[in-house]
């Protein structure tokens, strides 16, 4: 680190809380000569540390670039309402946690946009950072600046802040990108070009330079999103890896001090879903279907524990239970770890008794709460959201998790899904009541949890709106009057951070302005409860004479423009209206894995296939 | 078998706390494949006990554990052990003795009884010296001392040796106080009793280093090795 910063740290730090957040120095770290490189990049995570060292993504990366001679890759995190008040006071720009550098000093800042309500923060960092927050004020001094992760898929209300998205898996185009902007600085004596630079990414498949599409609007409504270079696209495709096999995957990863959200070793099983729940943008812009082989896994769960010493291992996808080796894993990891007291965890479990037999076996080291999401209180609606759950999957998982020994039961469900009616809340309601009542002696307790259905960008339920605050919060009273008193904990969101959400996730470019003056106006951290400041938004939205209930509860129209039209992660959008069809006339869609094809319309266009290693899964 | 082990907490880890540090050291000692021991029970954890705990923002040269592993490794000897760990340590910790000890009667933090501190303070002004070296000497004649006043703890009595110097153009305190379970003495208390009492005005911001920790018996000083 160098001394200027390390000395002004060394005054500030004593002075804030969880000072190691700024300092790294972890466990395969990578403190690499500055001088030596091509190119020098600085991951940005719009949190706090403890939730970006939690981040795979951010793993996956920092060893796939600092592997190479040529590249080095640092790490900045969002600081704190405190150390922001001190580096500003000093004068201290954000830096690398490396080397200490200032943000300015990078050749490219990437952030990777996980949620809609880090968009604050984004502007927060590069405002520490000393860079414009706009990129047409940035000039040829200033780093490149780059953003990927799920947002990318609707990035338009960001646009304007950021240079370049990169949409789709990240692992080759991210050193794409970075070979660019090596070789364009190489042959410029380690100057850019920032017109000549974009126009040389715009051509790398996967990256999109928003500055190249000019949105057009007629009567205040998105008409088109239209090129105005040749070099740059019609549409922007996602990239995806279509072999995990050979994808890098990193068994020495960093290490935190600290305590961070997820403190274990992580296994990545597959990426993509195609069960095709109509809500989940994950299920959309993930496909298909690409799984690690057994051998694969079991090889890099040895590296990992010895490379860590973590004393737990997590599995991790979008559905776990759907892993076609999935029995086979279990058993094996909880043979091998046993004896070391490593414990194995399973996230994103189907609510069916096949999971429920998996996480029994886990359970023989580490005794952890089970949860199911259900997602919907009846059939009807569970059909309409293509959730493919029964309600006798449900009970048939719970019956098996009480023989087993849980007596704690979690159960996820979302309001104001599409179709939704008072019914369905009240279905919530019945639901639980049925598993209390079966297993009367046996002391169950339940927790539910129902959050706000968000509409999100490349998904079937996308031309819907949200449905209005009023009746949101009408629901969540209802449910708590019906649950008070009961053996059951309820918990609900707030509806207001569902709502910027929502005008986010399906927003256009104009909220730009809106992001910045709240950001102006102190919004900062906005995913986190004590410090979501709605005036800050209500004042921002109102100096633009917007309403954010009118921009989240629009309803798109099947023929209208969407704001992400342009930007093609692989779905039809004749597909994606077919299903919205489907959804309203309650039919359901099968998973396409072994089944019938969907006709989604993506293995074709992108030439890619599910990789699917046994016969199993749930 | 039991392994005692001294070993620094680095600049580098100045921040950590003493959960942080007992993370730490489970997962160095995994990666280098120790053979741990486990306690029984619903949520077993390593048998791993610390002399004492080490507050945020205090590195230390004398740091202690007690770690019981299986037989298995006794073979390998405790040397081949000791560069085990050090291969496998952070930054934050580094060993600097590793000896196999019998199963110890009293715990470690039963038997740790004094702590030396010396906190450097950010410059040496002439000034600035004198007035620190005679608030020291005035603070030491006190017979009671405590910080909640009129009636807090006696803290006079914990206090052993207080002592001023300049080395590299800096103020050093030099303290011994007593520490562990008959009672512990705070080196930052010490400081602002400097303060309020003896008006030093010690400038900010401290940066407080444990020496060593210790067990007073009849012969003097002795360090958990030694015992």
């Amino acid at each position: 680190m160098r001394k200027e910063v390390g000395d002004e740290l060394q005054r500030i730090l004593p002075q804030v809380v969880k000072p190691q957040r700024y300092l790294g120095g972890e466990l395969n770290s990578a403190e690499k000569d500055w001088e030596s490189v091509q190119v020098r990049y600085l991951f940005a995570f719009p949190d706090v540390y403890e939730v970006g060292m939690s981040h795979l993504g951010l793993q996956i990366l920092y060893g796939l670039v600092n592997r190479r001679p040529d590249m080095l890759m640092e790490r900045v995190f969002a600081p704190w309402t405190d150390m922001e008040r001190f580096m500003r006071e000093a004068r201290l720009p954000l830096f690398g946690l490396e080397s200490g550098r200032p943000m300015k000093e990078y050749d490219c800042i990437g952030f990777t946009l996980q949620y809609e309500l880090s968009f604050t923060n984004v502007l927060n960092m590069l405002s520490l950072g000393d860079i414009p927050l706009w990129a047409d004020e940035r000039d040829n001094t200033c780093p490149l600046v780059i953003a990927g992760g799920p947002c990318a898929s609707n990035p338009e209300p960001a646009a304007p802040f950021i240079d370049a998205f990169v949409l789709g898996d990240g692992e080759e185009v991210q050193l794409e990108l970075l070979e660019t902007v090596a070789a364009h600085r190489r042959v410029r004596n380690g100057a850019q070009d920032r017109d000549a630079l974009l126009r040389e990414l715009a051509g790398i498949p996967g990256v999109y330079v928003p500055s190249f599409y000019q949105p057009e609007y007629e009567n205040g409504v998105l008409t088109r999103v239209s090129r105005i270079i040749p070099e740059a696209p019609a549409r922007v495709t996602r990239r995806i890896i279509p072999d995990l096999e050979t994808a890098f995957f990193p068994v020495k990863p960093l290490i935190p001090y600290i305590e961070v959200v997820h403190d274990r070793m992580v296994l990545e099983l597959f990426r993509g879903c195609v069960r095709g729940c109509r809500f989940c943008q994950a299920g959309m812009i993930y496909r298909p279907v690409r799984e690690r082989s057994l051998e694969t896994l079991l090889g890099q769960a040895r590296d990992l524990a010895l490379n860590t010493g973590h004393h737990e291992i997590s599995l991790t996808s979008l559905s776990s239970s759907d892993y076609s080796c999935i029995p086979e894993l279990v058993k094996t990891l909880v043979g091998d770890f046993e004896e070391r007291h490593i414990g194995v965890s399973l996230s994103s479990l189907r609510a069916d008794a096949f999971s429920v037999h998996l996480a029994r076996e886990i359970q023989k080291i580490r005794k952890t709460g089970l949860t199911f999401a259900p997602e919907a209180g009846t059939q009807r609606l569970r059909d309409i959201i293509n959730k493919g759950v029964t309600e006798a999957d449900i009970t048939q998982a719970v019956d098996a998790a009480v023989q087993s020994g849980w007596r704690q039961i979690k159960l996820y469900f979302m309001m104001g899904l599409p179709g939704e009616t008072m019914a369905d809340i009240e279905g919530i309601v019945q639901l639980c009541e049925k598993i209390l009542s079966e297993h009367p002696k046996r002391g169950v307790r339940i927790t539910v949890s129902v959050s706000n259905f968000v509409p999100k960008a490349h998904t079937p339920f996308q031309w819907c709106g949200q449905d209005a605050q009023a009746n949101l919060m009408e629901k969540q009273q209802f449910l708590r009057q019906k649950f008070r008193g009961r053996k059951i904990v309820y918990h609900y969101h707030d509806a207001a951070t569902s709502l910027l959400e929502a005008v986010f996730a399906r927003g256009d470019r104009r909220l730009a302005k809106v992001l910045h003056e709240a950001w102006r106006r102190g919004s900062r951290f906005d995913g986190w409860t004590e410090l979501f400041n709605w005036e800050a938004w209500q004042g921002a939205f109102e100096a633009f004479g917007l309403d954010p209930e009118v921009l989240a509860g629009a309803r798109f129209e099947e023929d209208q423009c969407l704001p992400w039209d342009h930007l093609d992660y692989g779905v039809d959008k004749v597909f994606l209206r077919e299903e919205y069809r489907r959804a309203a006339d309650g039919r359901t869609t099968p998973d396409c894995r072994r089944g019938e094809c969907a006709g989604c319309g993506l293995c074709g266009r992108l030439d890619t296939s599910h990789v699917l290693w046994g016969a199993a899964g749930s | 078998m039991i392994l005692r082990m001294k070993y620094r907490k680095t600049e580098a880890g100045r921040y950590l706390s003493h959960l942080d540090m007992a993370r730490t050291i489970e997962r160095t000692f995994r990666r280098a494949e120790l053979p741990l021991v486990f306690s029984a029970g619903f949520n077993p954890h390593p048998k791993i006990s610390f002399a004492s705990a080490l507050a945020v923002g205090v590195t230390s040269d004398g740091e202690y554990l007690d770690a019981e592993l299986s037989e298995l490794c006794r073979a390998e000897g405790v040397p081949a052990l000791a560069d085990k760990i050090s291969r496998a340590a952070p930054k934050v910790i580094e060993l600097l003795a590793l000896m196999e000890i019998r199963k110890p009667e009293r715990s470690l933090s039963a038997v740790i009884n004094r702590a030396r501190y010396l906190i450097t303070l950010p410059s040496a002004d002439p000034a600035g010296l004198a007035r620190s070296k005679a608030a020291a000497a005035k603070l030491l004649e006190f017979e009671t001392l405590s910080l909640k006043q009129p009636q807090g703890k006696n803290l006079r009595p914990w206090l052993y040796e207080l002592s001023i110097s300049v080395k590299d153009r800096q103020v050093v305190l030099d303290m011994l106080t007593e520490t562990g379970q008959a009672g512990n003495l705070k080196p930052q208390d010490v400081l602002t009793l400097l303060n309020d009492e003896c008006r030093a005005n010690l400038d900010k911001p401290w940066l407080i280093h444990r020496e060593g920790l210790y067990t007073q018996t009849g012969g003097g000083l002795r360090t958990p090795m030694d015992l």
